[in-house]
C-alpha cells in the first residue's frame, strides 16, 4: 500500500501535469495553427488572396484537431516530444518555402 | 490522459467547458438577441412605427430626394452616404461626414433618420442603441476596449469549439440520448436536458462556433497574411478595391451622372434593390458613385457593389459582382454566421437553435454545481469554490434575462431630453446584472432561485403593458394592423414571462424541495 506522502506526491504531479497540458494545447495548439496555415496560405497554387482565404478558413480545424490529441494522448513525453517535433517541422518547411514568422 | 480516451475526453469536456461557461452563456444570450437586431431596433424607435411598409420600385425617387437634400444641407461635404430603407428598417438614414479640420484624420459625422417616401424628419426621434447593444455586446463586451474584449471572446469560443467536439466523442450513444429525458430525476434530468438541447442544435452549434471564429480570424491569425503580402494595406487594398483613393481633381462637378449610373445598376445587377450609395467628395468632378446590391438570400456577407465616376457615369469598377471559390467560402461562413440571409422562418429557427445554446450552458453550468454539492459528504460545508460557482450561476442565468428586461424598461422610461440616454440604457442593464450577481454571492440557494425566476417572470410579463403606456400601440392593436414585428416582442416578452413562471412553480413544488430532517419533522407532526 502506498504511503500517505506518496499519493500526495503523485497528486500533486498529475496536477503539474494537467496544467502543463493545458499549456501545450492553448499555446502549441496556437503555433501549429499559425505555422500550417502560414504554409497553407504560401503554398496553394491559387493567387495569393484566395490562397490566404482557404488557409485561414480551415486553419480552425488544425487548433482543434492538436488541442483534442494533447489531452487524448496517454503518454505526457509522447505530448511534449511529439509537439516540439511538429512545431520544428512545420517551421522548417515554412522557411524552406521562403515564409517567415 | 492516463485513462482512457473516452475518460479523457469527459474530463476535457467539463473543464473546458466550465472555464468559460459564464462568458459564453453572455455571448451566446447576447448573440442569440442579436439574430433579431434589427427587430429589437425597430421596438426600440417608437418613431418608425407607423412608416408604411417600403416598396423598392420607389428607390429611383427616393435616391434623387436624397441627393437633391444632400445637395442643399451640405454641397461640400467630404461624402454622402444614404442607406436605404429595407424590410427590416423601414427608415431612411442619409449620412454625410464634413471634411477633415486641419491636424484630423476624419471630418465631424452627422446622420439623420428620415421618412422614406416625404423625407421629413422623423418627430420624436429617441436616442437609443437598440439591437446594436447586443450586437456589441456579443464580441466587443462592454466597458473595455475591442481589441482586449475579442481576444477574449476569441479564446472563449475557442474553449467552446473544442467542448463541442469533446462532448461528441463521449456521447456515444448520440441518437439514444436525444429520445431520453427523465423527468423530475435531479440530477439524470439535468443531464438529459443538456444532452437534449445539445443534439438537437449540434450542426448550429458547432456552424456557428466556427464561423464566428472566422469573422474574427484576420485579427486571429494574422500571420498567414503576412506571408504572401507586403503588409496590411496591399492586403486591404486586394480585398476592397474600392478603397483605393480616386484624386480629386479641383474642379467643380457640374453635373452629377446618378442617372446614367442608376440605369447601368439596375441593367447588371439582375434586380437586386440598392442597400447603400455612397458619394465620395460630392463637389468634386473627381468624384465617384458607390452603389451597393441588397445580397437579399444570397449566402454572400459583402454585397455585390459597382462604382462609377460621377461626372460621366461610366463605370469604373466592379466588387465581390463575381465571386472566386475562397471568396464564397470565406463570405458564406461569415454570412452563416450573421444570419442576414435569413427570411422570417429561418430567423427564427436561428433564435430557436441560440437559445438552445443558451440552454446547453446553462444546463451544463448548473450539472456541474449540483454534482460538487452530491459529492459532499454530510456534515461537510460547501467550500469556496462551489460556493461561486453557484452564485455566478444564479447572477449570470437569471441576472442576464432581467437586465435585458430593465434595458428594455430603460427604454421606454427614461425621458426623452436626457443627455446620452442610449448610455443610461445600457447602464441599466448592467446594474441590473451586477444587482444579480451581487445577491446571489450573498444567497444561491433554491429560494434565491425562485425568488428570481418570479422577478423575471414580473418584469418580462410587465414588459407589454409599460409598452402599451408609453406608446400608442398595443398587443391588440399590432395584431390588427399587421404588425408582425413588434406583435411578435410583445409574444416574446410574455412566452419568456410564462417561462419563468412555469420555472417557479417547479423550483417552488415540495416534491423537488429537499426535505431536511427538521422540515420532515414537522411535516410528521402536522400530519
Amino acid at each position: 500500500m502506498p504511503s500517505r506522502d506518496n499519493t500526495n506526491h503523485k497528486a500533486i504531479l498529475y496536477k503539474a501535469e494537467v496544467l502543463a497540458r493545458f499549456f501545450i494545447a492553448i499555446f502549441g495548439g496556437y503555433y501549429v495553427t499559425v505555422l500550417a496555415s502560414s504554409l497553407l496560405a504560401l503554398t496553394l497554387p491559387t493567387t495569393r488572396l484566395d490562397a490566404l482565404l482557404y488557409a485561414l478558413t480551415t486553419g480552425i480545424v488544425f487548433y482543434a484537431i492538436v488541442f483534442i490529441w494533447v489531452f487524448g494522448c496517454r503518454s505526457f513525453k509522447k505530448v511534449f516530444l511529439g509537439m516540439i517535433g511538429l512545431l520544428c517541422i512545420l517551421y522548417g518547411t515554412l522557411t524552406h518555402f521562403g515564409g517567415s514568422l | 490522459m492516463r485513462e482512457s480516451f473516452f475518460r479523457s475526453m469527459t474530463w476535457l469536456h467539463t473543464w473546458v467547458g466550465l472555464l468559460v461557461c459564464w462568458l459564453l452563456f453572455l455571448i451566446f444570450f447576447a448573440g442569440t438577441a442579436s439574430f433579431f437586431r434589427h427587430e429589437i431596433s425597430l421596438w426600440a424607435q417608437p418613431a418608425t412605427h407607423h412608416l408604411p411598409h417600403y416598396e423598392s420600385a420607389q428607390q429611383n425617387e427616393t435616391v434623387k430626394k436624397s441627393i437633391e437634400r444632400f445637395q442643399e444641407i451640405a454641397p461640400n461635404a467630404e461624402s454622402w452616404r444614404i442607406e436605404m430603407p429595407t424590410e427590416r428598417r423601414p427608415s431612411l438614414l442619409l449620412m454625410y461626414s464634413e471634411k477633415p479640420a486641419e491636424g484630423e484624420r476624419r471630418g465631424k459625422r452627422h446622420s439623420e433618420y428620415l421618412d422614406p417616401v416625404t423625407l421629413e424628419a422623423l418627430p420624436e426621434f429617441r436616442e437609443t442603441k437598440g439591437g446594436n447593444f447586443f450586437y456589441r455586446l456579443h464580441f466587443d463586451l462592454h466597458y473595455m476596449s475591442a481589441i482586449t474584449a475579442r481576444w477574449i471572446v476569441c479564446f472563449a469560443t475557442l474553449f467552446m469549439l473544442i467542448a463541442l467536439i469533446s462532448g461528441v466523442v463521449i456521447h456515444k450513444r448520440i441518437f439514444k440520448d436525444l429520445f431520453q429525458f427523465r423527468n423530475g430525476k435531479g440530477l439524470r434530468s439535468w443531464l438529459d436536458a443538456h444532452n437534449v438541447s445539445s443534439v438537437v442544435a449540434l450542426p448550429f452549434h458547432i456552424m456557428i462556433t466556427y464561423t464566428g471564429l472566422v469573422t474574427l480570424i484576420f485579427m486571429l491569425l494574422p500571420q498567414p497574411a503576412e506571408q504572401r503580402f507586403e503588409d496590411t494595406k496591399t492586403l486591404r487594398a486586394e480585398r476592397y478595391p474600392f478603397l483605393a483613393e480616386i484624386p480629386e481633381t479641383g474642379q467643380p462637378l457640374t453635373d452629377l451622372a446618378l442617372n446614367k449610373a442608376l440605369d447601368h445598376y439596375f441593367t447588371n445587377s439582375g434586380d437586386a434593390p440598392l442597400r447603400r450609395i455612397v458619394i465620395s467628395s460630392p463637389g468634386d468632378s473627381g468624384a465617384t458613385i458607390k452603389l451597393y446590391a441588397n445580397a437579399q438570400r444570397a449566402v454572400q456577407d459583402d454585397p455585390p457593389s459597382w462604382m462609377y465616376s460621377a461626372a460621366s457615369g461610366e463605370l469604373l469598377k466592379t466588387h465581390n459582382v463575381t465571386l472566386s471559390g475562397a471568396e464564397n467560402l470565406y463570405g458564406g461562413m461569415i454570412a452563416l454566421h450573421t444570419g442576414r440571409l435569413a427570411e422570417p422562418l429561418l430567423r427564427w429557427l436561428y433564435f430557436i437553435a441560440g437559445l438552445a445554446g443558451c440552454a446547453m450552458i446553462a444546463t451544463g453550468a448548473v450539472m456541474w454545481a449540483k454534482r460538487l454539492r452530491q459529492k459532499l459528504k454530510g456534515g461537510d460545508k460547501p467550500g469556496v469554490g462551489l460556493r461561486l460557482v453557484e452564485s455566478l450561476n444564479l447572477g449570470t442565468i437569471m441576472g442576464l434575462p432581467a437586465a435585458t428586461a430593465m434595458f428594455f424598461y430603460a427604454n421606454r422610461l427614461l425621458p426623452m431630453e436626457l443627455s446620452s440616454r442610449a448610455d443610461k440604457e445600457v447602464l441599466a442593464f448592467f446594474v441590473t446584472w451586477g444587482v444579480f450577481t451581487l445577491a446571489a454571492l450573498f444567497k444561491s440557494n433554491r429560494l434565491a432561485w425562485l425568488l428570481s425566476a418570479k422577478v423575471n417572470a414580473i418584469v418580462w410579463g410587465l414588459l407589454p403593458v409599460v409598452n402599451m403606456l408609453t406608446t400608442e400601440g398595443n398587443l391588440v392593436s399590432y395584431f390588427i394592423n399587421g404588425q408582425w414585428v413588434l406583435f411578435g416582442f410583445d409574444a416574446i416578452a410574455i412566452g419568456i414571462a410564462i417561462g419563468f413562471l412555469v420555472q417557479a412553480k417547479k423550483l417552488g413544488s415540495t416534491k423537488a424541495a429537499p426535505t431536511t430532517p427538521r422540515r420532515q419533522a414537522k411535516r410528521e407532526v402536522t400530519a
